[in-house]
């Protein structure tokens, strides 16, 4: 597999990791604790609440004094427990994801970086050489070492800027 | 590039150290335990580089070759912390140093400049590969300018070192290419 592949493939892993973590942070969220007796947070009075649909042209009407504020579904104390470590484990994901998309393009750009000054070593070498038979097999064997590192490079990374 | 270059380093190196200074890995490239932590005189040599590189840019762009030598001059006379990144930092500032100072015909001090760079580093890295091209490209002048002046044997033996300098440039990026891209390839 090729190093754009895996990177593509570690980018969608962060692409389905996020909106999971976030997703998670949204839903499972355990209640904020009140600091006024159990009223509602300020989010939740604005917002509509999934599973109780408000009339046409009406407002939802507000929670009553002292009542929790309903989970959209049937969410069991377990997997509100869980939530934690779920999302910590969800974000730990996402972080080994996106440091090896930063690895990977780290590579790219060192290899890019090291065929650019290949380049030219080539070069000079084979202006250096040119006329004598022994000198010019050493600028064929640089010629080629150079193509074919712009070849791995090309096949791994793309072209270089 | 080298600018860039510079600054990847010490982003890098200034982002773990904000990520490690937070006693929380949340938003850090990685949620694994810590290795060493940047020091702070690290940081602030790799800052204090960056600006003077910036410098030596601003300089180049005028056409003041002096000042950008100059600027150079002060980042590698900063008082290094043991690092692997300064290490390379300054290995960079002498290649550059080298290339100005060739630029301008001076020949000693070039080779100077890639000396002390090439002490920096060891092993097939990009810097290494680097400072022997540009050591390369000193022989190589130097072998005109021998023949220039009618130095004929001084110039073949000049002509050679620039030849085995210049290969052996080939050869290290050529590791360094490897290593990138290998399977697993990553310290």
């Amino acid at each position: 597999m090729s190093r754009r592949s895996r990177l593509l493939g570690t980018l969608t892993a962060v692409g389905l990791c996020l909106p999971l973590t976030m997703c998670g942070a949204a839903a499972n969220a355990p209640p904020a604790a009140s600091p006024a007796g159990g009223a509602a947070p300020e989010m939740e009075e604005s917002a509509p609440k999934a599973g109780a649909p408000a009339q046409p042209g009406y407002p939802s009407p507000p929670p009553p004094p002292g009542a929790q504020p309903s989970t959209p579904a049937a969410t069991s104390s377990a997997d509100l427990a869980d939530a934690p470590q779920r999302r910590a484990a969800a974000r730990a994901e996402m972080d080994r994801a996106q440091a090896a998309v930063e690895a990977a393009a780290g590579d790219c750009s060192a290899a890019c970086r090291a065929l650019a000054s290949m380049e030219r070593a080539a070069d000079h070498l084979c202006d250096l050489g040119a006329g004598d038979p022994e000198d010019q097999r050493r600028c064929d064997d640089a010629r080629r070492r150079v193509t074919a590192a712009r070849e791995r490079i090309k096949s791994a990374c793309g072209t270089c800027p | 590039m080298r600018f860039r270059l510079l600054v990847a380093i010490a982003t890098c190196a200034l982002g773990l150290a904000a990520c490690r200074g937070e006693g929380s890995t949340a938003g850090c490239p990685s949620a694994e335990p810590a290795g060493t932590p940047i020091a702070a005189p690290v940081m602030a040599f790799l800052s204090a580089a960056r600006a003077l590189h910036h410098e030596a840019d601003m300089h180049e762009k005028s056409g003041d070759v002096p000042g950008a030598i100059g600027a150079l001059e002060r980042l590698v006379a900063l008082q290094a912390p043991p690092a692997a990144e300064v290490n390379e930092v300054l290995a960079d500032a002498h290649a550059r140093l080298a290339e100005l100072r060739l630029g301008r015909g001076d020949l000693e001090g070039a080779d100077r400049d890639v000396g002390a760079g090439l002490q920096r580093v060891q092993g097939p890295t990009y810097f290494r590969g680097h400072l022997l091209e540009v050591q390369g490209l000193v022989e190589e002048a130097r072998a005109a300018s021998l023949s220039d002046a009618g130095r004929a044997d001084e110039a073949a033996r000049a002509r050679t070192r620039a030849m085995a300098l210049l290969e052996e440039a080939v050869r290290t990026q050529e590791q360094v290419i490897e290593h990138a891209l290998a399977d697993g390839g990553q310290p």
